[in-house]
């Protein structure tokens, strides 16, 4: 991926994104559901993607206000720089690595969605997202891989909504929808969720930058475990997003209470369109050998409770949300497979304040307390090829999160989060006896980190990022905590992204 | 030579065209009646809607019944009917005309349009607009524009007065004191409302807004609607962003301090 062919598929991407705008409506050069409600961005939003009350309102009415559009569709671009301060990754204690990789200290990446859906009836609507890109990963020299510009699931939530009211109600009583999602909580309208919080939404993943050809380590690691409900694939049979499908009703009474049962699967079989074109079927479920497969078993219940009150500008809520999860240690579909299970127990408390006086400023804040029990006898058995190393089975983890930002004007804004994970050691599981650079030289998985943004919106429907990721302590250490050498600010990044969608 | 089926062209040529003209007559006035019937269903029809609308949607900003919780909002129970049937029309024109609305140039428009530009806090098309007293000035049209150009945009006519009958008809919310407009003088803000202010050409607002507050016709009502909203709104007009001609002149020289107290007093008002 040359600089030429990104700025070339950049250009076409504005000139073809600048001939919609000039053409559509007025002021609704705004994507798929500004154009049905005919609302601005902020009607909705605070800041993408976090929801007003009105945003709630409008996702849990089953995204039904407005006028369905002949045309369903809005298209988002994404481009993102990402580079690490320290481009050296040791290979042993005391042994720094000379680093002859020119590129090896940035990542590129370059991403477009389709959005679809939105009302349907007057009881039914959707949100859907398919995605394709190219997630560059610097190897060797200067060679970047990775990635595919083909069009896959993305996130997905359906709805049926009915809301109870009678003759002389004055709001709906209490709206009841049915809801069918590939990603775990992405049906939520809180951001305090895995799903949709900060800094998901802004943009800035932490990408694995290898180091140069003579040293086999890879850095811009982050912790070395999340919990399941995190959904980020890094924990024993956690999928990741579009891994699973949540079949669930929820209620939402009054503005007030909302109360979520969901199950989540597997997506293949009947569900397997939810995936599509990400492999939601049972072969690339399963991992390749030695590596455990990320099956969900069954239907696995998740429940959701929250308590909204708003007044004047402000909004508050507190709720939970929980999970109760068994995950196969390999595809039931493998011969081989003893199919027998993994455990998470997750259960989280979350609150969520805002203040949307419109103008100038805007606030907001979020935060979430997590706790996880997992037993992973299923992957520290059998069979040979899914077996992992662990020293002991059980294991629990806590995740605190805690975020706030600033908007003026809608269009310069400021983000502030600290994140921490921490729990049971494992040796095994988390440290790789000291011989993986990134993993903890003490077992501890405890990492604690600073995400910090400034946004910059020139026109509603694009965003300019920088976020800088600052560990303060990885997997059990500040410095030197692989036992090779490497500091946990060593991994800190910046990034630099556009968003723009229309 | 002559077969059969030269023989039969003719009239099949003509069995067919007789068809067309049939089919296209039968559309062309079952097009018509379509419209009639729509419009006369859309009338009829109307304060189903409407009650509709105002459960599911209105009632998502403005509160249940038109008493909403986020000053944003203003509240909209028991305003005059004519009022927001007016409202709602201005705000469904927004669609196709905004220069009459906000007195911008085409030129600004048509970059509004394209690029989805929203008007900036301080912008650079108002500064050198004399009518623009107040720098910061809040934008109030913005909000217009925000939500309710878009909620208007697909009413009909029987629809957006059908949903102003609804409004008209529900409890008005009741007057609070000291919530809002913080820093708002009610005596001050009494004496503006009942008396006016000859110095600075202000009439008594009683006399179009009622002595209550209560407004009728084409004038709103006040009494217990938000301080915050009635603020942003005085801006609004005073600087041009919302085109009120009556009140214009009346409000020209009206200051910040004036708005809050003004504000403060209807608010009180029941």
């Amino acid at each position: 991926m040359t600089l030429n062919r990104i700025a070339r598929w950049l250009a076409s991407g504005l000139a073809a994104g600048a001939a919609w705008l000039a053409f559509s409506a007025p002021a609704q050069a705004i994507p798929l559901f500004a154009r049905q409600t005919g609302h601005n961005c902020q009607a909705c939003h605070m800041s993408f993607p976090e929801l007003t009350a009105y945003g709630r309102e409008f996702k849990l009415n089953g995204y039904t206000f407005g006028q369905a559009q002949p045309i369903p569709l809005a298209v988002a671009l994404m481009a993102e720089y990402d580079t690490i301060s320290n481009n050296e990754v040791h290979d042993g204690p005391g042994v720094p690595t000379t680093v002859n990789c020119t590129a090896c200290n940035h990542a590129t990446m370059i991403q477009y969605s389709i959005f679809f859906g939105g009302r349907i009836t007057d009881n039914f609507g959707l949100f859907g997202q398919g995605t394709g890109g190219e997630f560059p990963v610097s190897s060797g020299a200067n060679g970047e891989t990775g990635g595919t510009f083909t069009l896959t699931a993305d996130n997905t939530d359906i709805r049926y909504v009915h809301r109870f009211a009678t003759e002389s109600s004055l709001e709906p009583d209490m709206v009841v929808g049915l809801d069918i999602n590939n990603n775990l909580m992405v049906e939520d309208v809180w951001m305090t969720g895995p799903a949709w919080r900060y800094p998901n939404g802004g943009g800035g993943i932490a990408y694995s930058f290898n180091a140069s050809s003579t040293s086999t380590a890879t850095y811009g690691l982050g912790p070395v475990t999340a919990l399941y409900i995190d959904n980020t694939g890094t924990t024993p049979g956690n999928g990741g997003p579009q891994k699973e499908v949540g079949v669930g009703v929820y209620a939402w009474w009054h503005k007030t209470i909302y109360a979520e049962l969901s199950l989540y699967r597997s997506p293949w079989g009947f569900f397997s369109w939810m995936a599509w074109g990400s492999g939601g079927n049972q072969a690339s479920q399963d991992a390749p050998a030695g590596a455990p497969g990320t099956l969900l078993a069954n239907y696995n219940p998740y429940a959701r409770l929250v308590y909204e009150r708003d007044w004047g500008y402000h909004s508050l809520s507190v709720g939970f949300f929980g999970i109760d999860a068994k995950t196969y240690n390999c595809s039931p579909f493998d011969q081989a497979c003893n199919t027998s299970t993994n455990t998470f127990k997750d259960g989280a408390i979350d609150a969520q304040y805002q203040y949307n006086k419109g103008q100038p400023w805007i606030f907001s804040a979020q935060t979430s307390f997590e706790h996880e029990t997992n037993n992973f006898s299923a992957n520290a058995t059998g069979p040979a090829a899914y077996v992992l190393p662990m020293s002991s089975t059980s294991h629990t983890l806590n995740e605190f999160n805690i975020n706030g930002r600033a908007y003026y004007d809608r269009m310069y804004g400021v983000n502030v989060g600290y994140s921490m994970i921490k729990g049971s050691s494992d040796a095994l599981l988390y440290g790789a006896n000291g011989s993986a650079p990134g993993a903890s030289n003490t077992g501890s998985p405890f990492s604690t980190w600073w995400t910090i943004e400034l946004n910059y919106l020139p026109v509603q429907n694009m965003r300019f990022t920088l976020q800088y990721v600052a560990y303060t302590k990885l997997n059990g250490g500040s410095s030197n905590y692989d036992g090779l050498g490497n500091d946990a600010s060593g991994q800190n990044h910046l990034t630099a992204a556009i968003w723009w969608a229309f | 030579m002559e077969t059969k089926m030269t023989r039969k062209a003719p009239r099949a040529a003509m069995l067919l065209t007789g068809i067309a003209l049939a089919v296209t007559t039968t559309f062309a006035i079952s097009d018509e009646m379509d419209q009639a019937n729509q419009k006369a269903l859309a009338a009829k029809v109307a304060p189903e809607t409407a009650h509709r609308l105002a459960i599911q949607w209105c009632s998502s900003c403005h509160g249940p019944g038109g008493r909403s919780v986020n000053p944003i909002f203003p509240h909209i129970a028991g305003l005059p009917a004519e009022y927001l049937a007016n409202q709602l029309k201005s705000f469904h024109n927004l669609n196709q005309d905004f220069r009459e609305v906000t007195r911008e140039g085409y030129v600004e428009q048509w970059i509004l349009n394209i690029t989805g530009w929203r008007k900036p806090y301080t912008s650079y098309f108002h500064s050198n607009n004399p009518d623009y007293k107040y720098d910061n000035a809040p934008r109030n049209e913005e909000r217009a524009w925000d939500f309710m150009k878009g909620v208007a945009r697909d009413l009909d006519e029987p629809t957006m007065q059908a949903l102003a009958d609804f409004f008209a008809k529900q409890t008005p919310a009741p007057g609070v004191v000291g919530a809002e407009a913080k820093g708002g003088n009610i005596e001050h803000g009494k004496s503006l409302y009942t008396d006016g202010d000859a110095s600075k050409g202000l009439i008594a607002c009683q006399m179009c807004h009622g002595p209550e507050g209560h407004g009728q016709g084409p004038i709103p009502r006040l009494a217990g609607q938000h301080a915050d909203y009635v603020l942003v709104q005085m801006h609004a007009i005073q600087s041009g962003q919302r085109s009120v001609e009556q009140m214009a002149p009346l409000v020209a020289n009206l200051t910040e301090q004036d708005f809050k107290d003004v504000a403060a007093y209807v608010q009180s008002l029941n």
